[in-house]
C-alpha cells in the first residue's frame, strides 16, 4: 500500500549571495513493508528530501501526501507524533533521560500513562535486541550500536508506519552497522513500515527493496 | 503534568548547571539587596543627621546685631508658638517687679527646666533665686506681691527703652532658681505676663526668642513658614532699631551635610535604570547560553512532534522555576547579611525575577528560529 507520495517536489535554500536548487521536480512512491534508499555524492538533495518527506520543511512547489492527505495542510507536528519517525546519524537521544525514558517519550507525548508507556517501552527495547541492564543507562553510557537501537525503538513507540532514516549507521563500525540494517530490514518485513533510508553505504543501500538515486537535486534513476 | 515532569526532570538531571545558575540568581538578588541597602542608608544617614545636628533659630534684629532686649511683636511670638515645625521655643520677657523701695529684674519665660508645666500655664507662680529669698526673708510657699513694670520703646529712636508701670500681681513662690536657671532673679510664665499687658491693655512684645527646627528635613517648609508669619530676612545696611522683626537659622552645617548625603543618593538612583538593564543583560547572557546548550534537546523533541509552544513551556518552567527558586534563596539571604526587612527583600526579589525572566522570555523567543534540520 502507497502510504507516502512525493509529487514534484521542489525546495530551494536561499542565501543573501545564493539559491541553492536543493531538490527538483522529485516524484516517488512509497509503500509499507518495504526498504527504500536513497543514494547520491553529498549535496545531491537527499538530506533535504527527508526533511520534506518528515514535514520539517514545506516544499516550494509540489506536495507530499500522506495516505492520501496534504501533508501541507495537517498538521505537522502530529504527523511525526503519530505516523512517521526519524532517525539520525547522530541518534539524537536526550542525554538527560535513561534508554526507557528514552523510548517513553513519544508515548507520553501522546499521552499514554505512564506505567503502559513503561511496559511498552522495555518490550520494544528488548525487540531490538537490548539486554535489560541498559534500560536504567544514560545515552552516554552506552555504545554507538546500542543508542541508535535505542533511537530505533523510540521510533516504533511512535506507532506510525514510516520510518524515515538519515543516514543511521554512518557513525557505527561494521558490525554494529549490520545489527541496524537488520533491524531496519526487520521492520519493514515483520512490522510493515515503509522504511526510506538515506545512505552513502552500498552495502546498506544493497539491502533495499528500492534505491532512488539522486543527482543535483533530480532523482536520476529507481531501481 | 507530563511537561510539568519533564521540567522538573531537565532541572533535576542538568543539576550543575542549574545549580550555577541558582547562583547567579541569589548573587544577583543579594545585590540588587545592598544597593538598596544603600539607597535605605542614606535616608537613615539624613534622618539620624537630623537628629544629631540641630538647627536653631533665633530672632533678630533687622540690621542683624541684636538678639535679646528686642521688641518681638505678638503675632510674631503666636507665629512661632503655633507652628508645627518648631520644638523646644524659648522665649522670654524682660520685665522689672518692685517689692517695697526694691527693684528686682523679673523674667517671663516660656520654658524653665525643672518647670516646664508651670512655664507652660498661666499659674500665677514663680521661682526665685536664693539670694531673693534671703533678701526678702521668705520661703518656698510664700506669696509674692509685686508691682510689675514693663520696658515701652521709644517710637521715635527706636533705640531705647522706658520703664512704665503695668500691674501688681500676686504669685506664689513655687520654687528656688540656680546656677544656669536664674537669668533673672525672679522668673514668672510668660501668659501670667501676657494677661498683665492684656489688663492694661497695652501692646505685648517679647524680648528674646530662640526655637529649634523640629525636623531639618523639612528646613523649606519650615522657612515658607516663618516667612507667613511675618519674619524678615537680615538686611545688614538697615537702621539698628530693637524691634525684633528678623530670623537667623544655623542651618548651614546641617545642610552642608545632608546636601552631601542627598548627593549621594540622587547618584545610587540615577545608577537603578542601569542596575536593571544589568539584570536583563545578566539574564539574557545566562539564558541564551543555558538555551544554546540545549538546542539539540528542542531539536529533538520538535523532530519528535512536540509542538513549538510546549518545548518552550517546558523551556520557561524550567528556567523560571530556577529563577524563583534563586531570588527567594537571594531574598533570604539578602534579608540576613544586610539586615533588610522582609518587604526590602521580597521587593529586590520581584524587581530581580521581573528583569530576569523578561530576558527569558526573549531568549525563548529564539527557539522559534532554530532550524530543525
Amino acid at each position: 500500500m502507497t502510504i507516502l507520495k512525493a509529487e514534484h517536489l521542489s525546495f530551494s535554500y536561499r542565501t543573501k549571495y545564493q539559491t541553492i536548487h536543493a531538490v527538483q521536480d522529485i516524484s516517488c512512491e512509497f509503500d509499507t513493508g518495504k526498504m527504500y534508499a536513497v543514494t547520491g555524492e553529498s549535496g545531491s538533495g537527499k538530506t533535504t528530501l527527508l526533511s520534506l518527506l518528515a514535514g520539517l520543511d514545506l516544499p516550494e512547489s509540489g506536495k507530499v501526501t500522506v495516505r492520501g492527505n496534504d501533508l501541507s495542510q495537517m498538521n505537522r507536528d502530529k504527523y511525526r507524533r503519530e505516523q512517521a519517525s526519524v532517525i539520525y546519524q547522530a541518534f539524537h537521544l536526550f542525554p538527560m533521560l535513561t534508554a526507557l525514558e528514552n523510548v517513553m517519550f513519544p508515548m507520553e507525548l501522546r499521552n499514554m500513562k505512564k506505567k503502559a508507556a513503561k511496559e511498552r517501552a522495555k518490550k520494544l527495547l528488548l525487540q531490538v535486541g537490548l539486554s535489560e541492564k541498559i534500560f536504567s543507562q544514560f545515552p552516554q553510557m552506552m555504545s554507538g550500536g546500542e543508542q541508535q537501537r535505542v533511537a530505533i525503538a523510540r521510533a516504533f513507540a511512535s506507532g506510525g508506519k514510516i520510518l524515515l532514516a538519515d543516514e543511521p549507521t554512518g557513525n557505527l563500525d561494521t558490525e554494529n552497522e549490520q545489527r541496524i540494517v537488520d533491524l531496519l530490514r526487520m521492520s519493514a518485513d515483520e512490522r510493515g513500515y515503509a522504511v526510506i533510508v538515506i545512505t552513502h553505504n552500498p552495502k546498506v543501500a544493497a539491502r533495499a527493496d528500492v534505491i532512488l538515486r539522486m543527482q543535483d537535486g533530480k532523482l536520476v534513476s529507481v531501481c | 503534568m507530563f511537561y510539568i515532569r519533564m521540567a522538573l526532570t531537565g532541572f533535576w538531571r542538568y543539576r550543575i548547571r542549574t545549580a550555577l545558575h541558582f547562583m547567579i540568581c541569589i548573587l544577583s538578588v543579594l545585590f540588587l539587596g545592598i544597593y538598596t541597602g544603600n539607597l535605605d542608608d542614606t535616608t537613615a544617614r539624613l534622618e539620624e543627621l537630623a537628629k544629631k545636628v540641630p538647627v536653631r533659630a533665633t530672632v533678630i534684629n533687622l540690621a542683624g546685631g541684636r538678639e535679646s532686649g528686642l521688641f518681638i511683636k505678638e503675632p510674631l511670638y503666636d507665629g512661632v508658638m503655633a507652628s508645627p515645625y518648631v520644638s523646644e521655643p524659648d522665649f522670654t520677657l524682660e520685665l522689672l517687679g518692685a517689692k517695697g523701695k526694691n527693684e528686682y529684674t523679673v523674667l517671663a519665660q516660656t520654658s524653665l527646666k525643672g518647670y516646664e508645666d508651670l512655664f507652660s500655664s498661666n499659674e500665677k507662680k514663680c521661682v526665685v533665686t536664693p539670694d531673693f529669698l534671703k533678701d526678702q526673708k521668705l520661703k518656698e510657699g510664700d506669696t509674692l506681691k509685686l508691682d510689675l513694670k514693663y520696658y515701652k520703646l521709644d517710637a521715635e529712636s527706636h533705640l531705647s527703652s522706658f520703664i512704665l508701670p503695668l500691674e501688681t500681681v500676686s504669685y506664689q513662690i513655687a520654687g528656688i532658681a540656680e546656677g544656669e536657671n536664674s537669668a533673672a532673679q525672679i522668673m514668672i510664665p510668660m501668659e501670667t505676663a501676657r494677661e498683665s499687658y492684656r489688663n492694661q491693655d497695652i501692646p505685648f512684645f517679647v524680648s528674646s526668642g530662640t526655637f529649634r527646627v523640629k525636623n531639618p528635613l523639612e528646613l523649606n517648609g519650615f522657612k515658607k513658614e516663618m516667612d507667613a508669619v511675618g519674619f524678615l530676612e537680615i538686611i545688614p545696611q538697615s537702621k539698628p532699631a530693637l524691634e525684633g522683626y528678623a530670623l537667623t537659622v544655623k542651618d548651614e552645617t546641617f545642610i552642608r551635610a545632608a546636601g552631601s548625603i542627598r548627593e549621594s543618593r540622587k547618584v545610587l538612583k540615577i545608577f537603578f535604570p542601569a542596575i536593571c538593564a544589568a539584570l536583563l543583560g545578566a539574564g539574557l547572557i545566562t539564558s541564551y547560553l543555558l538555551a544554546l546548550g540545549r538546542r539539540q534537546e528542542y531539536v529533538t523533541r520538535r523532530m519528535l512532534g512536540m509542538p513549538c509552544p510546549d518545548c518552550i513551556a517546558v523551556y520557561l518552567t524550567e528556567q523560571g522555576l530556577t529563577e524563583l527558586l534563586g531570588g527567594a534563596a537571594g531574598c533570604a539571604l539578602s534579608s540576613l547579611l544586610t539586615n533588610a526587612g522582609i518587604d526590602r527583600a521580597l521587593t529586590c526579589g520581584a524587581v530581580f525575577f521581573l528583569c530576569y525572566f523578561t530576558a527569558t522570555l526573549l531568549t525563548a523567543a529564539l527557539f522559534r528560529n532554530i532550524p530543525l534540520h
